[in-house]
C-alpha cells in the first residue's frame, strides 16, 4: 500500500516538474493564436493573424 | 655547411614538448578572454572613482571597496543575491534529482523525447520565456484568474516583480542543467551494481539511498555549483521578473556601468561578485568532498 502511495507521489511530482518546465512555452503558444488585442488566457478567439502580419519596411528619420 | 631552410623551426619544435604546443591555443584563449578582462576590471576597481573614465591607471586606492563594504545598502544587495541563488540551487536540486532519475529509468525509445522536453526551456529566448511567466504570474494572469474564479483568493497574489518570481524564473531556466548533470553521473553507474544490491535484499528505498544516490553525488555537486554560479550571475531574469535595477547585484552592476558610468565602483562590485562566487563554490566543493570521503570510509 505504502509503495503504491510512494509511486503515485513520485509520478505526480514528476508530472508537476515536467509541467513546470513546459508551462510558459504552452502559454506563449496559446497567447500567440489569440485574436484579441491583449494577451488573454484562455484566448477570446483563435486566429493566426499574428503569424500572418505583413512585414513593415523600417524607414530612417531622414526618409520620413 | 649550410643549414637547411626551416631547420630552426625543426629545432624549436623538437625542444618544445608536444603537450605544451597542444595546450597553447587553450592558454591563449583563457588569457585573452578571461585573464585580461578580469585583470582590467580588477585594476579598474582599485582606481579612484571618476565618472565616465574607463581607462585604468596605477593610482591605487581602496575607496570603491570601502564604499561597498561600509554601506549596508550594498551589503544587503550582495546578501540578497546570494540568498536568491542559494534558494534557486536548493529548489533546482530537489526537483532536478527526480527529473534525472526519470530520464535514467525511461525506456530507451522515449528517453530522447524526454530529454527534449527537459531542454525545452533552453530552446527559446530568455525574454520570451520570461513573458510566458508574466502571462502566468501577472496580476491578471492565469494563476490569479484561476485562484479568484475558484474563490480561493479574493485579491490577486503579488508574485510578478518580486523575488519569488525571480526564483521561479531562475529555477525554470536552470533546472535542465541540474537534471543533465545528475544524469551524467547516473549513466556512469554500472547496471550490475543496483542489480547486485537488489539480489542482496535491498528494497527500492535502501537501494536508492545507499547505492544510487552516493554514486550520483559528483553530478549532483557539479549541478548545484553550475546552478548557483548561473543564478548568482543572472541578469535578464532578475531585471524582467524582479524589483528593478537595485535589487540584485547583477542589475546593480549594470546600472553602475551603463547608467551611472561609474566603471570603477561597478568593477569593485564585479570583483566582489566573483570573490563571493569562488568562496561559496569552494565551500560547496569542500562539503561535497567530505561527504564522499565519509561515504567511501563507511564502505
Amino acid at each position: 500500500m505504502n509503495v503504491g502511495i510512494e509511486r503515485w507521489g513520485y509520478a505526480g511530482a514528476l508530472i508537476a516538474i515536467y509541467l513546470f518546465l513546459l508551462l510558459p512555452l504552452i502559454f506563449i503558444l496559446v497567447v500567440s493564436v489569440n485574436d484579441g488585442p491583449t494577451p488573454t488566457f484562455p484566448p477570446t478567439d483563435i486566429s493566426f493573424r499574428w503569424y500572418l502580419m505583413p512585414s513593415k519596411k523600417i524607414v530612417s528619420s531622414e526618409e520620413r | 655547411l649550410r643549414a637547411r631552410p626551416g631547420a630552426w623551426l625543426h629545432d624549436v619544435s623538437h625542444r618544445i614538448p608536444a603537450h605544451a604546443v597542444l595546450v597553447l591555443p587553450a592558454i591563449i584563449a583563457v588569457v585573452t578572454f578571461l585573464v585580461l578582462p578580469v585583470g582590467y576590471l580588477l585594476l579598474l576597481s582599485f582606481n579612484p572613482p571618476t565618472t565616465g573614465e574607463i581607462h585604468p591607471n596605477w593610482q591605487l586606492t581602496l575607496s570603491n571597496y570601502s564604499r561597498l563594504l561600509s554601506d549596508p545598502f550594498y551589503l544587503l544587495i550582495v546578501l540578497r543575491s546570494v540568498l536568491v541563488a542559494a534558494a534557486t540551487s536548493m529548489i533546482a536540486a530537489v526537483a532536478g534529482y527526480p527529473l534525472a532519475l526519470s530520464l535514467w529509468r525511461a525506456p530507451a525509445a522515449y528517453r530522447s523525447y524526454l530529454v527534449v522536453l527537459v531542454l525545452a526551456p533552453l530552446l527559446i529566448s530568455v525574454v520570451v520565456r520570461t513573458y510566458g511567466w508574466m502571462v502566468i504570474l501577472g496580476d491578471k494572469g492565469v494563476l490569479n484568474t484561476a485562484l479568484i474564479s475558484f474563490h480561493i483568493m479574493r485579491q490577486p497574489l503579488e508574485i510578478m516583480f518580486t523575488r519569488t518570481a525571480v526564483v521561479i524564473g531562475l529555477v525554470h531556466v536552470l533546472l535542465p542543467f541540474m537534471a543533465l548533470s545528475v544524469l551524467s553521473s547516473l549513466e556512469r553507474i554500472d547496471p550490475a551494481v543496483p542489480e547486485a544490491a537488489r539480489t542482496l535484499g535491498a528494497g527500492p528505498l535502501a537501494l536508492h539511498w545507499h547505492v544510487i544516490a552516493p554514486l550520483a553525488m559528483p553530478g549532483f555537486a557539479a549541478g548545484v555549483i553550475i546552478v548557483f554560479s548561473f543564478a548568482l550571475s543572472a541578469y535578464v531574469t532578475p531585471m524582467l521578473m524582479g524589483r528593478g535595477a537595485t535589487d540584485m547585484i547583477t542589475t546593480l552592476i549594470y546600472q553602475q556601468f551603463m547608467t551611472v558610468f561609474n566603471w570603477h565602483f561597478g568593477s569593485a562590485l564585479t570583483t566582489v561578485l566573483l570573490a563571493v562566487t569562488l568562496m561559496v563554490l569552494s565551500a560547496a566543493l569542500y562539503v561535497f568532498s567530505l561527504h564522499t570521503r565519509a561515504w567511501l570510509a563507511r564502505k
